[in-house]
């Protein structure tokens, strides 16, 4: 992929839930870790919508693990955010933390 | 609770894998799902359970049958096109009174274009089939107690009014008679209306062009069916 790659608010939650997760990071996981961390509850389809384009993007990497019983024989889909993904990640948080500088008497709370 | 993991409704499964098609995640949402089914049946009931998991599949199968696939090639004419139409469709239904405000002005603004399209049509595109329309002339008669009215003219008087006006302001005079006729057959059970007409010019062709037909200083004939 080339040149620099976007992530919006919702990937930007996304690439470090799957980061604090680690190698547990699958969808379930994931959905449940955003609803507890970021308040949002997502629907499922639009979860797999957003984690869709990121492998599209480039910024993270699936892989399958072994069948499950408790899943009707179906193996989960692990994640895993590539190089790229954690470019986007550091971009995306130099971005932020450049525009809140001298903001801070407004945000902070007092 | 049981020692067998519990089992999700089985139509409701087999249907969101068929509705998932060929989506590349289709095997783990269909799994994902599965599992936390069986989360939910041990939190709650498997009653309240299978109804959660019917619900979630209805949702994820309308979902994925609207959907395009996420792309990251943006500015594509066409995916443009697609997110404006949904995103249209989308703030229509949540907004229905607007909605109804459209959908008025758009059946007026189409009903006046329809109008407008059909006098540019009847005088512009497809004008009349003859030559100086603004010279032709149909003198009639008329009494003075039906003012107003078209009398019939009789032959000696249209003979007369060829033989003064001729040379004149009038270059050709013709005279025509007309009557409609109703025809039923023996077993037909639509009628036809006719039509007759005969001509007295020489040069028949500008008002044969007028009856849209052609005919020579005859008797000629049109019918159209009523049903």
């Amino acid at each position: 992929m080339s040149g620099e790659v976007y992530v919006g608010e919702l990937e930007h939650q996304l690439l470090l839930i799957v980061l604090h997760l680690g190698g547990d990071a699958y969808a379930n996981p994931i959905r449940e870790m955003l609803a507890s961390a970021a308040g949002r509850p997502l629907a499922r389809g639009a979860l797999y919508t957003a984690l869709e384009r990121l492998e599209l993007k480039g910024c993270l990497r699936s892989t399958l693990g072994e069948s499950l019983r408790e899943r009707g024989g179906r193996p989960r889909r692990y994640f895993t955010v590539t190089p790229a993904g954690l470019r986007a990640l550091r971009q995306s948080r130099r971005v932020l933390l450049g525009l809140w500088k001298g903001l801070e008497s407004k945000l902070e709370p007092s | 609770m049981t020692a067998e993991p519990q089992r999700p409704p089985a139509r409701a499964e087999r249907f969101l894998a068929a509705a998932l098609g060929e989506s590349v995640y289709r095997d783990d949402i269909v799994g994902d799902l599965h599992e936390a089914y069986a989360s939910v049946a041990e939190r709650h009931s498997i009653f309240y359970a299978r109804w959660w998991y019917r619900l979630h599949a209805l949702r994820l199968a309308a979902r994925y049958a609207v959907r395009l696939r996420p792309t990251v090639k943006r500015g594509h004419a066409m995916d443009r096109f697609a997110m404006d139409l949904r995103y249209a469709l989308r703030s229509l239904v949540k907004r229905p009174l607007m909605a109804a405000s459209v959908v008025v002005t758009l059946a007026l603004a189409i009903g006046a274009n329809a109008a407008v399209f059909g006098m540019v049509d009847a005088l512009l595109l497809r004008p009349f089939p003859m030559r100086d329309v603004d010279r032709i002339v149909m003198p009639v008669q008329t009494s003075p107690t039906g003012i107003g009215r078209r009398e019939t003219l009789s032959p000696a008087d249209f003979l007369d009014w060829r033989r003064d006006l001729a040379g004149g302001a009038i270059e050709h005079l013709s005279a025509f008679e007309w009557w409609d006729v109703n025809l039923v057959g023996a077993t037909s059970r639509s009628a036809s209306s006719g039509s007759s007409y005969r001509t007295s010019s020489s040069q028949p062709s500008q008002l044969n062009r007028l009856w849209g037909g052609r005919c020579g200083p005859k008797t000629k004939s049109s019918a159209t069916t009523h049903g």
